[in-house]
């Protein structure tokens, strides 16, 4: 184990790790923004700068590793007036409208158009979920005074799921980062290094690569791309609540964090580090769970009538006749001309029980599940 | 701060009015307008940063924008004090905060200005001045390509991997070649390297070119042939090879008269296929013939054609020569000239290696020297079955200029290192090379190139028993032949070495309008980017001279050739911690595997390791302007 | 799967066959994507050129069905050139000679005309193979849904034996499973000839333990029967009440017609799901079941990792949780079973007898789950499968298998083969993944996959709507051209109800596991003519 110093209290830490992570460990809070731990993406915004002795600049806490002797500050007037310094130019970049509907002009028109939409209180779905918002809240950003910058933003309407408001983007480049780095999809352009052509970089999604899995959804810390499916749900007052999952498709299992408010699914999002999909999720698992909410859910026991409709029953009308049907034909025609076919995308429980019933009462082995499709 | 205000290189030196750099801000003269050019230098800077850190991105074009204000004469509320503390204050943020060195020097000029003149910043109505600027960085200035260095290492880091393919032979038509065999003077001025290992910028431009397997890995927007003025080329080195490839690439028709069966050069028939394997010479070469360029082979150009038929009679506009340094010159020593067999030159053996033959027998070798051939002719006599194989060389290992990986493979694959001797007399019979004589040395007092001259110590003489030598101690140029009737009799075109005489910029000869050259023939053996370097000013020069143009070095070049002989990093910057990111991993074929044939031994990276080692690089970028 | 999706991340070198892994397992696309990035070697056998195939150093573009061909082939250049982990397969293994045996007529040049693959490149697939170890193996249904699946599947293990790469981290044969739950579901005894921990009803001993656990006399020690005898028996009466829980198998089973003939003719047929769909038009009872979030419970994924499933929010209207549903049936039939919860279910009776998850228990699935086995309270769970080569039935056995054609090959009269599988977008008949905002709009409508080759002769258009026929069916389908299809070969996928593939495709089976072969029938595509 090695030593540094931060704020001076002295705190372990493993070779390799970076100042972020150390400081994490021992409870000591760095604030970031553009850093995504997973992709290894950051030293973008700078915000996780601290001061580090011996250097005549600040360093990125995200991507600076922790060497022993390291004797660092992260809170210092200096620092808090960078961080300042850089929110109050992040704000007077875009349209952040959450803080800024005082000021006149602050909106971008797709912003004014969707504030109007029916539902809302606020036009930006990531507020009270906005890193960027956190940040200003926590230095205290006097917001009031931010003249915006003139400009025009870009609105990508184009993805089913997905809307980008360029207006709310600070050009981190984690959505790039996860695009590329963790799902491999390459759709999404890095920031060129120098010598940029266009006067602003954008995250811009070249759709022939894209595979519509929304990690970049997953990720961005502001409000700029924000799940059409939580419009006018996500920015409901009710709690946010967290709901670890598994997905329901197919045989990978990924973990998801369900979203819920008000008792709906708002949001799916993938687990952070855990295993077997350290965060990722696919279109499907991201994006295909609202069949729970279909008008066509079946809702109550139904039972054909001679002309071949269906008619809506009991619970007890529907098991009983089933009951009946089931024991008279065993009793007639032998425990193995009934069978069954269990579910293989249900849970085991069920499974477990519907072999169970088949072979401790009907006492046939006629059971199996749909695994061969 | 240190200010850089003196321009002085070894071939020019320039006079300014005004330089605003890195380091600050120079004033020669009071014609100059301060505001206006400060203006220019910091939208210089907000246009090269990169956009991705926000200091950088913000801070830079905030400050422009206030300067341009200031020019327009719009002071923020009538006070130009406020402007200037503003200017201070960003300036500071940008510093101390930015990714890299665009945001973390330029504003230093700025600073300059504020503490000592803040006076000049006031606003007004300025007329816009001519400023030259540069951008460039350590690596950068150290390559005598001055390729783009950071910028396609940035690429690799971004996985943009024909984007910085694309960078580098901008500036540098052979990327394999360089990539494997250059000498690597950019890793020397890495700033990485203070403070533990340099990026592995040569190792990463050749991942760039193996990463690329389409057939043909230049795309070109340009009509090849498109013009009508033909130039000829002498040498299909990598001088003559170069000067072609931007040649083609500005639509000329060129042809390349070479004297062998193969392109290359010195790079062909000079490093033997463990270090750079055929296919990536053919690949390369192929690119160049892909721009249209046509390659005459066993074409010796002053012999079986003279330069003046191909002016007068052949149709050409122009040449340009690139004969390189292909002979070698004797070892002076006793009874060199009664030995037949077995006693040859390093460039005559690795010629023939090259081409598969192997002209030397027996089992013991030795070979005089300690440069890059000496260890290309051991490591070679090794491959063909040599067991003892041992290197004399008068100096001791430190003041050899052979590539300190080279020494370290050559080592490990077997070869006995002998320093401080220096071959006196070589025994043989009837012809036959039998062992050879070797003075013993001590290192005396430093010469005049800072190196310590070797002396012998009296009386210690001892014999080594050997059935080869190989002498490796230098290149001759023999250029005299080529321009044959052109030159007359007054050796014109030829310096006092016999050298061609070219322009370090334009590759002019002395003394003819139509005539070019550079590379080895102009300047002696020196490095491959070198040559490919003068290939590539040349190309410039030439089409100026046939669109017609004046030949002469441009601002950037002469202003690029003046930082050449300074140091960009300052001394008194401070190192950045230590990496503890592990520099690359380099693959090499086991040693057991090694010597039955010729298969390349440095190996390359994959994906993971390339991003990961660009993803090191501190991007020194540096930004210069001078009014003049 | 032998092994975990963690090791997909840090494998060195990865053979995958059969497998559209960018579409039909797409988070665990993005790891092996991320492998090759990182240095690991790839090779893919898909006769598609798939977005993983492109990727691939080697892609070896195969005719449909020659999976066992090409694997023979491969070992015979192993064992020819003594490549193989000798001292593995010695202290391992059995059967060795009798697979050696077999192969030997597999030379690379018999393979190639099978197989539409050089000879060289069989055999240079073969060595590159055996250069790394341990080298993973990993499947899903492009090998299995053959009529010779299970000895596809047995060719698989014999090359992974052959070069000793079972039982090692980054090594194993992984089937990457097509649901959710598969796995689940066959731990869980939903088969027919095993009770819950894979224990054989056939087996007295087992019998007995269970019949004291569940308190019940005289279970059945007859075999079961799987589903297609099952539907093949509604139609002859051996079958006369059909109870089918959550699938939708008019869409999904081969030959629709037929299908749907046996079950129309279902004496009583009970379904339970969470829509109406095609299979429930023939039930004589619908139940409405709570959908995945509406209830708590496990699922089990490929790498045999048992992981929680959390209530998000409430069945609508009267729908009730599946375990309910049989428990309330159970009671109607006089068995009072005593949990009332998934977590009393599992903790209660899974767990405890199931041997192989007993240490499995809901307090230990808060996390990131475990993987089965995993025997006590205290165990960690097992990430490899026959570790260090000690196979679970000791030595691992060798079962070499002949190449046999596909049931139905293409002829005069049906020239093409189809081949069938799921797309990224939706999800088996779309019950679920059709009533999603968007992933409609991504994928509105099934295509029928053509090479361009094909497309040229037949003069069809990009887009334009074609007629694909086999013996049992015909379906009006939109043609997409694609260089990524090789000649002869038609894909599309079943989807959606109006042109899907099984219409199309014959019910012929595994004779071991009853798979169909989805993956191989003779169809033939026109122009529509108006």
């Amino acid at each position: 184990m090695s030593y540094m110093t931060i704020n001076g209290k002295k705190i372990e830490f493993r070779s390799g790790e970076t100042i972020v992570e150390a400081a994490q460990k021992a409870g000591i809070y760095i604030p970031t923004l553009c850093h995504l731990p997973r992709s290894g993406h950051g030293d973008v915004c700078r915000i996780c700068s601290v001061e580090v002795k011996g250097q005549d600049r600040f360093l990125p806490a995200c991507s600076t590793h922790a060497e022993e002797g390291m004797c660092i500050e992260t809170e210092t007037p200096a620092l808090i007036a960078l961080r300042k310094h850089i929110l109050t130019t992040i704000l007077a970049e875009g349209r952040h409208d959450c803080f800024m509907r005082a000021i006149p002009n602050s909106k971008s028109p797709y912003q004014i158009a969707a504030m109007n939409m029916p539902h809302r209180e606020h036009a930006c779905p990531s507020d009270g979920r906005c890193e960027l918002q956190t940040l200003v809240l926590k230095y205290q950003i006097p917001v009031k005074d931010i003249v915006p910058e003139e400009g025009d933003f870009v609105l990508d309407n184009k993805h089913p799921m997905i809307t980008r408001d360029f207006s709310r983007c600070i050009q981190c480049g984690r959505c790039a980062s996860a695009c590329n780095a963790i799902q491999v999809n390459e759709a999404i352009p890095s920031q060129f290094g120098r010598r940029a052509e266009k006067e602003n970089w954008l995250p811009l999604v070249n759709y022939d690569n894209c595979t519509h899995c929304g990690e970049c959804l997953q990720v961005c810390p502001t409000g700029a791309l924000s799940a059409k499916k939580a419009y006018g749900l996500s920015t409901k007052k009710d709690e946010l609540i967290k709901i670890r999952t598994t997905c329901p498709y197919c045989g990978v299992g990924c973990q998801q964090e369900l979203l819920v408010k008000e008792g709906r699914i708002i949001e799916v999002n993938g687990v952070a580090d855990a295993e077997p999909n350290l965060g990722r999720l696919c279109v499907k698992g991201r994006f295909g769970y609202d069949f729970i909410y279909s008008k066509d859910r079946l809702t109550t026991p139904l039972i054909r009538q001679e002309d071949g409709s269906f008619k809506s029953a009991s619970w007890d009308e529907a098991l009983e006749l089933i009951a009946t049907k089931f024991t008279d034909t065993i009793e007639k025609y032998g425990a193995d001309s009934v069978a069954g076919v269990s579910c293989s995308r249900s849970i085991n429980e069920d499974s477990y029980q519907m072999q169970k019933l088949f072979r401790s009462i009907f006492k046939t082995n006629n059971i199996d599940n749909c695994a061969r499709t | 701060m240190s200010i850089i205000d003196t321009w002085a290189g070894d071939k020019v030196s320039i006079e300014t009015k005004a330089v605003m750099g890195f380091g600050g801000v120079t004033i020669n003269d009071s014609s100059v307008d301060v505001l206006d050019m400060i203006r220019a230098y910091m939208d210089k800077a907000a246009g090269e940063s990169c956009g991705q850190c926000f200091p950088c991105r913000s801070g830079l074009k905030n400050i422009a924008k206030r300067l341009n204000a200031l020019c327009e004469g719009n002071a923020s509320d009538n006070n130009s004090e406020n402007d200037i503390e503003y200017l201070a204050n960003l300036a500071k943020v940008v510093m101390s905060s930015a990714r890299c060195d665009i945001g973390q020097t330029s504003p230093k000029a700025l600073l300059d200005i504020i503490e000592n003149a803040p006076n000049l910043l006031a606003a007004r109505k300025v007329t816009k001045g001519n400023y030259t600027s540069l951008v460039t960085a350590p690596c950068m200035n150290a390559c005598p390509g001055h390729v783009d260095i950071p910028t396609y290492i940035e690429n690799i880091r971004l996985r943009q991997f024909d984007e910085g393919l694309s960078c580098v032979m901008d500036k540098c038509s052979m990327p394999g070649t360089i990539g494997r065999v250059c000498e690597r003077p950019c890793e020397a001025a890495c700033k990485r390297g203070q403070n533990g290992t340099p990026i592995a910028i040569r190792h990463l431009k050749r991942f760039l070119f193996d990463k690329n397997t389409s057939p043909n890995i230049i795309k070109t927007e340009v009509a090849p042939l498109a013009k009508k003025q033909k130039v000829a080329v002498v040498g299909a080195g990598p001088a003559g090879l170069s000067c072609a490839y931007h040649l083609s690439k500005q639509s000329f028709p060129v042809t390349i008269f070479e004297k062998q069966q193969r392109s290359g050069g010195m790079a062909k028939y000079g490093i033997p296929d463990y270090r750079l394997p055929a296919a990536v010479l053919k690949k390369e070469v192929a690119c160049v013939q892909a721009l249209g360029c046509e390659i005459q082979y066993s074409v010796d150009v002053g012999s079986d054609v003279s330069v003046q038929e191909l002016l007068e009679q052949k149709g050409y506009s122009a040449v340009f020569i690139a004969s390189g340094a292909p002979d070698a010159p004797s070892m002076r020593c006793e009874n060199e000239q009664h030995c037949t067999t077995g006693y040859i030159s390093g460039i005559e053996y690795l010629n023939e290696a090259t081409r598969g033959n192997k002209i030397i027998h027996g089992t013991r070798v030795v070979v005089v020297g300690g440069g890059n051939v000496a260890m290309d002719c051991v490591r070679t006599a090794l491959r063909h079955g040599f067991t003892d194989v041992q290197i004399i060389y008068r100096r001791t290992e430190l003041e050899m200029p052979a590539d300190k990986l080279e020494i370290h493979e050559a080592k490990l694959e077997g070869v006995t290192f002998n320093f401080l001797l220096a071959p006196t007399k070589i025994h043989h019979a009837n012809g036959c090379v039998t062992g050879i004589s070797c003075q013993k040395m001590e290192l005396g007092e430093a010469d005049a190139s800072g190196r310590r001259s070797p002396v012998p110590i009296e009386g210690e003489i001892f014999e080594l028993e050997c059935d080869v030598i190989i002498h490796a101690i230098g290149q001759k140029v023999t250029v005299g032949y080529i321009l044959g009737g052109l030159s007359g009799e007054g050796n014109a075109g030829l310096d006092k070495y016999n050298n061609l005489e070219a322009d370090p910029f334009t590759g002019k000869v002395s003394s003819f309008n139509n005539l070019f050259g550079g590379g080895d023939c102009a300047t002696g053996p020196k490095t491959l980017i070198a040559a490919l370097a003068a290939g590539e000013r040349a190309a410039l020069h030439i089409a100026d001279y046939l669109e017609g143009k004046e030949v002469s070095a441009s601002k950037i070049e002469i202003l690029e050739h003046a930082l050449e002989s300074i140091k960009i990093v300052d001394d008194v910057e401070i190192a950045p911690p230590t990496d503890l990111t592990a520099s690359i991993p380099l693959h090499a074929l086991p040693v057991d595997e090694r010597l039955y044939d010729f298969s390349e031994v440095e190996q390359g990276s994959i994906d993971a390791e390339a991003c990961k080692e660009a993803s090191r690089c501190l991007r020194c970028f540096r930004i210069l302007m001078v009014a003049s | 799967m032998t092994n975990s999706f963690a090791h997909v991340r840090d494998a060195k070198m990865v053979f995958l066959l059969g497998s559209n892994i960018t579409e039909a397992h797409p988070v665990a696309a993005t790891f092996l994507k991320q492998a090759v990035r990182n240095g690991c070697r790839l090779i893919v056998a898909d006769p598609r050129r798939t977005g993983i195939a492109k990727l691939a150093e080697t892609h070896l573009q195969l005719k449909v069905g020659s999976d066992i061909a090409l694997l023979n082939a491969i070992m015979q250049v192993i064992i020819e050139e003594n490549l193989y982990d000798k001292a593995y397969v010695e202290k391992n293994t059995e059967g060795f000679e009798n697979l050696k045996k077999t192969v030997a007529a597999y030379t690379p040049e018999m393979a190639s005309p099978i197989c539409g693959i050089p000879a060289g490149v069989i055999a240079q697939v073969a060595r590159d193979l055996a250069s790394v170890q341990p080298a993973m193996l990993a499947y899903t249904l492009g090998i299995t849904e053959h009529t010779c699946g299970v000895n596809n599947v047995f060719s698989c293990a014999s090359l992974q034996m052959l070069l000793g790469n079972v039982g090692h981290p980054l090594g194993g044969v992984n089937p990457l499973r097509g649901q959710n739950n598969v796995q689940g579901a066959c731990d869980m005894g939903a088969l027919p000839k095993i009770f819950p921990g894979y224990e054989k009803v056939a087996d007295a001993e087992a019998r007995k333990k269970f019949e004291k656990f569940w308190n019940v006399k005289d279970l059945p020690s007859k075999n079961g029967i799987m589903m297609p005898d099952m539907l093949e028996g509604l139609p002859t009466k051996k079958i006369r009440a059909f109870y089918i829980f959550g699938e939708n198998i008019a869409n999904t089973e081969p030959d629709i017609r037929h299908i749907e003939s046996c079950l129309a003719s279902a004496e009583f047929l009970v379904v339970q799901d969470l829509f109406h769909n095609e299979t429930s038009k023939f039930a004589h009872v619908i139940l409405p079941s709570a959908a995945w979030s509406e209830d708590d419970g496990t699922f089990t994924n490929s790498e045999r990792r048992v992981s929680r499933v959390r209530t998000a929010s409430k069945a609508p209207g009267q729908a009730m949780p599946n375990w309910w549903i049989f428990k309330e049936l159970a009671a109607k039939l006089g068995h009072n079973w005593k949990s009332n919860s998934s977590q009393e279910i599992w903790d209660n009776e899974v767990s405890v007898v199931a041997a192989n998850i007993a240490g499995i228990k809901y307090s230990r699935l808060e996390g990131d789950g475990l993987q089965w086995p995993c025997t006590d309270p205290n165990h960690e769970g097992t990430t490899v499968l026959h570790k260090e080569g000690a196979f679970a039935r000791g030595k691992g056995l060798f079962t070499p298998a002949q190449w046999t054609p596909p049931a139905e090959v293409a002829d005069k009269e049906y020239p093409f083969v189809l081949s069938t599988g799921r797309r990224l977008y939706h999800y088996h008949t779309r019950t679920q993944t059709g009533r999603c905002e968007g992933l409609n709009t991504l994928l509105p409508h099934e295509t029928a996959d053509i090479s361009p080759i094909d497309a040229e002769r037949l003069g069809i258009a990009q887009g334009e709507t074609i007629r694909a026929s086999s013996r049992r069916g015909s379906v009006d389908v939109i043609a997409k051209i694609t260089p990524d299809m090789p000649e002869g070969l038609v894909w599309m996928a079943f989807h959606f109800r109006e042109n899907n593939a099984n219409w199309l495709t014959n019910p012929a089976f595994d004779p071991i596991s009853q798979t169909a072969e989805y993956k191989a029938c003779a169809i033939k595509i026109e122009k529509i003519i108006k």
